[in-house]
């Protein structure tokens, strides 16, 4: 399989609390990297706090890295700008945590579900956004309403509707489960898991959940501090945890 | 808290270019004529049309015209105002402790009121007098400053004969301007009683009334309200339970204990009303024919006095963001748990 | 909190309601003015005058609120007036808040120098006292309908615009600004599909509520003689021409007590029934932003 996603010796740090005669210096990344390959599965774990949502927007290209490189099929993404990265845009799409900040609530399902066409350019129908829709399982009759009117679930199958809607390669997952309910988040985590075989897409799923990365992802990555303290497949990760970081992990989630 | 006061200061000149700019920016579709009086201390000085033209060059480019203002602004040149018929910072000096007084009166009266009547409508919550005074002040609060000054008129010195207009009798004017008489100080409030005229004193203070009252209604408002929310927060902490368990009278718990730390917010908020006081002072100085700033810079602006105009905005902003960074300071030496960053 | 809420809440609100009732009724005298108050003249807005007398004259049938100093009519004054009033104000709260939303808007979105300059820009402003400064402008503009509208709209789109940067700047970090982003949206996309609708209903309402204010400010400037031309339907300028007659004459020191009492009464009911409105409309929204 080729590689889709290389991240390659990346840093980052903020300064916070940032005033006139300057702040303190946060590390969020250091030297992370890793690689995703086409229609594979990668879980990036680590406690809250430790860089991984940094990471996703630095994938994402929303943010630039203070060092290293990240390639999109063979692409160093740092360097796009104008066209390119518009094209770039197409292939890496995100799902967010939190379902009630992800959609515009000024806005209807039809119009949020037929954004990334009319941004990019392309001819939509009332049909394409049904069958958007469809494929997460809500029914047509939603397009009309807005997303005030619809639970937690209901929003983040909206989201991933979305992000499906200009056939991503990639999709950026950052923890879509952890503020859905227990029985909301398994029916979430099957779409997920179908929607990656039917596009064959690749996922990068960021969580601090155990289970639910070793049931979607082949291979893992346990983070600390902004570093990369353990990867390798998932399940020897998760089974067998050499580094403290990830024993830790587990330990914080037993009995798996 | 140094660096921030600091900050600040430091925003001022930067505020008053930015204020005397935009106003000279609008004075360029004037005549020159008008536009002249910007650099002269005296009429006589002008000459020809042409001459003045040529001297001061105002038909330079906006920035090199402006520049050249600024010169002399910043030795203390700001023109001749000819509303007043005297340079401007004559003008200013002439006109600015009348207004101070004016001010000073009406917060007198914003502070002592506003603080009793919070009391009361905070004491009997939700009672008549609470919803009596809410009513009051927010009717006042609606009044346009100019309708209560011409019906308070109206009523106190054309139907009683109490309270006339202007800054003082003729007959204190003749003192005042006699040889006799010492301005010590400007304000004719202080140097009446320093020259032991008492007559001249009351006569001002008779005079005084009527504007202080109308200046002070629509900041009376916001007092109230403060002074309200402020002791009604106060009453309910324990401290005043206890005092009241302990069989404190109930006057001696409102007016000691809740009153005195309910006044906080309030020595802030009058701070900042004696800045707002200063937009008031131009309505009511018109009615009520009082010789202060405010009336100098409505006639300025009518007559369209351009060194007058820009003189009085610069004295205004000035002491507008002076009053609101001393404001600002109160507040912090009053309540340590607020740090200015 | 939705519109409809905020609306519903603060019509509980037996001043609110007391507010809105005499909004409304000024809403149908302005509405109908022409019915009303038939014009005879090219301009409905400038008053006709009936003679060259100078004295007021006591209401009559023939002028049912009497008439000012050179015989303008009070009651043709009072309710084109009604009109003038509603036109100064929603021109002006709807051109400040234009300016206010772009430039409020540009400066939390964008930030760093952007911001600080458009911020340092208001500060300017924010140092003369409103009233003053538009005194100043609308005299050196001349004096002038428009003129005077220039003026309110400069010194109040500032406040506007500190507002709704407060709103851009939190609704900017929000995931659904993040996810437009990573769509590709352009910048003027996200700014005005996704951070201007979820920005400014607060500062449209608070906006609107400042109608009140702002007819007050231009009533000053006309009473200054620095606002409306000579003749025109203009609460400031009828309580202006009352000026002369406060202190009355024949003996009776309230003898034209209607030249002032009816404009200014006008003017006072006006400004407060927009207050009412506005105080509990403002308990509301602020209550609901520091819950949330």
């Amino acid at each position: 399989m080729p590689e889709l996603l290389k991240v390659e010796h990346i840093s980052k740090s903020y300064i916070s609390g940032g005033t006139f005669w300057g702040g303190e210096k946060i590390t969020a990344l250091k030297d992370v990297s890793f690689c995703v390959e086409e229609g594979e599965s990668f879980g990036l774990l680590g406690p809250s706090g430790c860089g991984k949502s940094t990471l996703a927007r630095l994938i994402l290209a929303l943010e630039m890295p203070d060092g290293g490189k990240i390639y999109v099929e063979g692409q160093d993404i740092s360097a796009l700008k104008g066209r390119a990265l518009k094209a770039f845009r197409r292939k890496v799409q995100p799902v967010f945590q939190d379902p009630y900040a992800s959609l515009n609530p000024k806005m209807t399902i039809a119009e949020i579900l037929a954004e990334p066409f009319s941004v990019h350019g392309e001819h939509y129908t009332h049909a394409s956004l049904k069958k958007l829709l469809s494929q997460v399982g809500l029914a047509e009759s939603s397009l009309a309403k807005y997303p005030g009117e619809f639970s937690g679930g209901q929003r983040q199958r909206i989201a991933i509707a979305r992000a499906l809607a200009l056939k991503p390669k990639l999709i950026i997952a950052d923890e879509p489960l952890s503020s859905l309910d227990v029985s909301v988040q398994a029916q979430i985590l099957n779409l997920l898991a179908d929607i990656k075989e039917e596009y064959g897409l690749s996922l990068v799923f960021i969580s601090h959940d155990l289970a639910l990365c070793k049931f979607l992802c082949s291979k893992a990555a346990v983070m600390d501090k902004g570093e990369i303290a353990e990867a390798g497949p998932s399940e020897e990760v998760l089974l067998s945890p050499k580094s403290a970081a990830a024993k830790r992990l587990l330990k914080a989630v037993l009995p798996l | 808290m140094f660096v921030y006061i600091l900050r600040r200061l430091l925003m001022l000149p930067l505020v008053m270019l930015g204020v005397t700019f935009f106003l000279f920016f609008l004075t360029q579709r004037l005549s020159p004529e008008m536009r002249a009086s910007l650099y002269v201390q005296d009429p006589r000085q002008m000459g020809s049309l042409e001459e003045v033209i040529e001297k001061y060059g105002l038909n330079d480019p906006m920035p090199v015209q402006y520049m050249r203002w600024l010169k002399g602004a910043v030795k203390g040149d700001l023109g001749y105002s000819e509303s007043a018929n005297m340079p401007v910072t004559s003008a200013i000096k002439a006109y600015l402790p009348a207004t101070a007084q004016l001010a000073a009166a009406a917060m007198v009266l914003v502070v002592f009121f506003g603080v009793w009547l919070g009391i009361i409508s905070a004491e009997y919550k939700d009672g008549f007098i609470d919803n009596a005074v809410r009513f009051f002040v927010l009717a006042g609060f609606s009044l346009p400053i100019f309708v209560l000054g011409l019906v308070l008129l109206m009523v106190f010195y054309g139907k009683l004969g109490w309270f006339p207009p202007g800054e003082y009798s003729l007959a204190s004017d003749m003192i005042v301007h006699g040889p006799a008489f010492k301005a010590y100080t400007g304000f004719s409030l202080i140097d009446s009683l320093l020259n032991l005229k008492f007559y001249v004193f009351f006569d001002v203070l008779k005079h005084l009334i009527l504007p202080a009252v109308t200046l002070c209604i629509g900041s009376f408002a916001l007092m109230v309200r403060v002074m309200r929310s402020s002791m009604l927060e106060e009453l309910n902490k324990d401290y005043i339970r206890s005092a009241r368990a302990r069989g404190l009278s109930e006057f001696k718990v409102i007016y000691k204990h809740a009153g005195f730390n309910a006044l906080i917010p309030v020595v802030t908020l009058a701070g900042i009303q004696f800045v707002r006081l200063l937009g008031g002072t131009v309505i009511v100085e018109t009615v009520f024919d009082y010789p202060g700033i405010g009336r100098w810079g409505v006639e300025c602006a009518r007559q369209l006095d351009i060194a007058g105009v820009m003189g009085f905005s610069l004295l205004v902003a000035a002491l507008f963001v002076l009053g609101n960074l001393a404001a600002d300071i109160l507040y912090t030496v009053i309540d340590p748990r607020i740090r200015l960053k | 909190m939705t519109i409809k809420t905020v609306f519903l809440k603060a019509l509980k609100n037996k001043n609110a309601l007391a507010g809105l009732a005499l909004v409304l009724f000024f809403a149908l005298i302005a509405l109908f003015a022409p019915v009303l108050a038939p014009s005879s003249g090219r301009d409905a807005y400038q008053m006709p005058q009936s003679g060259y007398g100078i004295e007021p004259q006591a209401p009559s049938s023939a002028h049912y609120f009497g008439t000012t100093e050179n015989q303008y009519d009070l009651y043709y004054g009072i309710v084109w007036g009604a009109r003038m009033a509603f036109k100064v104000g929603i021109t002006v709260v709807f051109f400040a808040l234009l300016i206010g939303v772009l430039i409020g808007g540009a400066a939390g979105y964008a930030g760093g120098w952007t911001d600080e300059i458009l911020m340092r820009l208001t500060d300017i402003i924010f140092a003369v006292p409103s009233m003053v400064l538009a005194m100043v402008i609308a005299a050196m503009l001349g004096r002038d309908l428009g003129n005077m509208m220039i003026a309110l709209t400069v010194v109040s789109w500032p406040s506007y615009a500190r507002l709704v940067r407060g709103g851009v700047l939190s609704v900017k970090e929000r995931d659904f600004v993040t996810a437009a982003r990573a769509l590709g949206a352009s910048r003027l996309r996200i700014f005005f599909r996704h951070i201007i609708p979820n920005a400014i209903y607060p500062v449209v309402i608070m906006a609107s509520l400042d109608i009140g204010y702002i007819v007050l400010t231009a009533a000053s400037l006309s009473f200054l003689g620095l606002g409306s031309p000579v003749g025109t339907a203009d609460w400031g300028q009828l309580v202006a021409l009352s000026r002369n007659w406060i202190l009355g004459g024949h003996g009776n020191p309230f003898a034209y007590w209607y030249t002032i009492v009816i404009p200014g009464g006008a003017l006072l009911l006006f400004v407060l029934a927009w207050n009412l409105l506005g105080d509990a409309f403002r308990d509301i929204l602020d209550s609901s932003a520091r819950k949330a």
